[in-house]
């Protein structure tokens, strides 16, 4: 599975953890992922340790899960390497989300 | 599904119909070698049972027949037989039967081998009809991709390429480029310029392009700042993107006298090469345009000024990601020495011939995977 959904027990936060190459392919099984926690919840954590690659159609995909999820909820983008990293500073993603 | 029944004993091709009826299948019979042939190229059954003792001519040379005039097409050919030795099998088989079976005829053998036959027919028509889906959509794509390319051209019709400060190199990706760049030299004698790369490839990222190509001559003949622009490309691309496409931009001002103003947003940094060989860079402040709305939206510029004869290089992504035969990329450093490889007083297209040589060098035999927009300015 390229993409998996991790609800922590008692807590109001969220992991989704992508594997492998964040591109097109995985628009509707990432758009899945998140569906089901727009609301409600404080913290989304994207975890991008086992990201190898991403390409601008992931960054779109990360722009519409912001405007798709709740205006409460810090979306936290966690764990790039530096490549991936300086990816989402050149496009100043950190004017969206938390990134770690 | 059509079962042909060639057997010379009518006997026979009652039997096997019947019980191929019995099984919801269509039944043409042949009691000869040429009238089977026949029928199989007009009918065009889905399997064949086929005896291969016949007196109307070699059974083995008809299966040989029927598999050729099959091509490659799965056409299961069952043969049932009298002549059951283990050499006329291997004929059989050898000749591109598919399943041997000894008269006298079971019903119960025939019936069991039949719906593994079936089932692979079925399985074969499935994957020939998805493989004409595939190359139907492929094409289409392949359409659409020459319909964008045209719309681009013409949307970038009017940039002025060619204006003697300028180089610029557009390679594709794909049987098409969806970066986009603008040039035109103002009537106060400035230069304007966009470089833009859209999200994805393709047909979506030319969308984009018309409006914005249509809004910068307007600009350049209007004189509008570069903030100005910037905000009203924004505008124009929030309205009619969807939320996940956008796209990373410099627009640039270059004024008569060598001050050069910019915005940059999303695009890797640009690089100044001047008398000392010393590369600076041109950073992207802002997040590239089509993601804030208008009042979030981020307008302020840079300023550098420049000393005469020196050169300006901008390179979207797919350069510093370009890879090699061995799966490097390039990255800045390498990027770095190709600049200052050549003198920064030969003219820009001079330069630019001699850094795109060097790219495509290192490139060697690799596949391209991302559009590659190279400009090169000179003061």
């Amino acid at each position: 599975m390229s993409i998996t959904v991790t609800v922590e027990q008692n807590s109001d936060r969220v992991g989704i953890r992508v594997v492998g190459s964040f591109d097109f392919s995985l628009f509707n099984d990432f758009r899945s992922a998140y569906s089901d926690y727009l609301t409600g919840f404080k913290e989304l954590v994207v975890d991008m340790q086992a990201v190898e690659y991403l390409d601008s159609a992931a960054l779109g995909m990360l722009l519409s899960m912001r405007n798709s999820v709740s205006s409460d909820t810090d979306i936290i983008i966690a764990n790039s390497n530096s490549f991936i990293r300086n990816i989402l500073m050149i496009s100043r993603f950190d004017k969206r989300f938390t990134i770690t | 599904m059509k079962l042909l029944v060639v057997d010379s004993e009518e006997i026979y091709r009652d039997i096997i119909s019947t019980c191929a009826q019995a099984r919801d299948l269509k039944t043409k019979t042949a009691a000869s070698m040429e009238e089977a042939l026949i029928l199989f190229n007009d009918w065009q059954p889905d399997l064949v049972s086929l005896e291969v003792l016949s007196p109307s001519g070699d059974g083995i040379e008809l299966i040989k027949q029927l598999k050729e005039a099959a091509n490659d097409r799965i056409i299961p050919i069952m043969v049932i037989t009298f002549k059951s030795d283990d050499a006329t099998m291997n004929a059989c088989i050898k000749a591109g039967a598919d399943d041997f079976l000894a008269k006298p005829f079971n019903e119960i053998l025939f019936n069991t081998r039949l719906s593994t036959h079936l089932r692979n027919v079925l399985f074969s028509k499935e994957s020939f009809q998805k493989n004409r889906d595939l190359i139907y959509f492929q094409s289409m794509i392949e359409r659409e991709h020459r319909m964008a390319h045209q719309v681009l051209a013409h949307a970038m019709d009017r940039s002025e390429d060619d204006d003697v400060s300028v180089a610029v190199t557009r390679l594709a990706a794909t049987s098409f480029n969806g970066d986009i760049a603008l040039i035109k030299r103002r009537d106060d004698g400035a230069l304007l310029l966009f470089i833009g790369d859209f999200t994805g490839h393709g047909l979506p990222a030319s969308i984009g392009a018309l409006p914005l190509t249509q809004a910068f001559f307007k600009a350049a003949s209007e004189k509008s700042s570069i903030s100005e622009i910037a905000k009203h490309f924004n505008s124009i691309l929030i309205d009619i993107l969807p939320d996940y496409m956008f796209c990373a931009a410099y627009l640039l001002l270059l004024k008569p006298n060598n001050v050069l103003e910019y915005w940059g947003g999303g695009m890797p940094h640009a690089f100044i090469i001047d008398d000392e060989i010393d590369v600076q860079s041109i950073r992207s402040k802002h997040m590239p345009l089509g993601i804030l709305a208008r009042e979030e939206f981020e307008d302020e510029i840079s300023q550098v000024k420049l000393l005469p004869n020196t050169k300006v290089v901008i390179a979207s992504d797919g350069v510093l990601e370009m890879c090699n035969d061995d799966g490097v990329m390039l990255g800045d450093e390498r990027f770095n020495a190709m600049l200052s490889c050549h003198s920064n007083k030969i003219p820009v297209g001079a330069y630019q011939a001699a850094l795109v040589e060097q790219l495509i060098a290192f490139q060697g035999n690799a596949v391209q995977l991302d559009d590659i927009t190279l400009l090169t300015l000179n003061t």
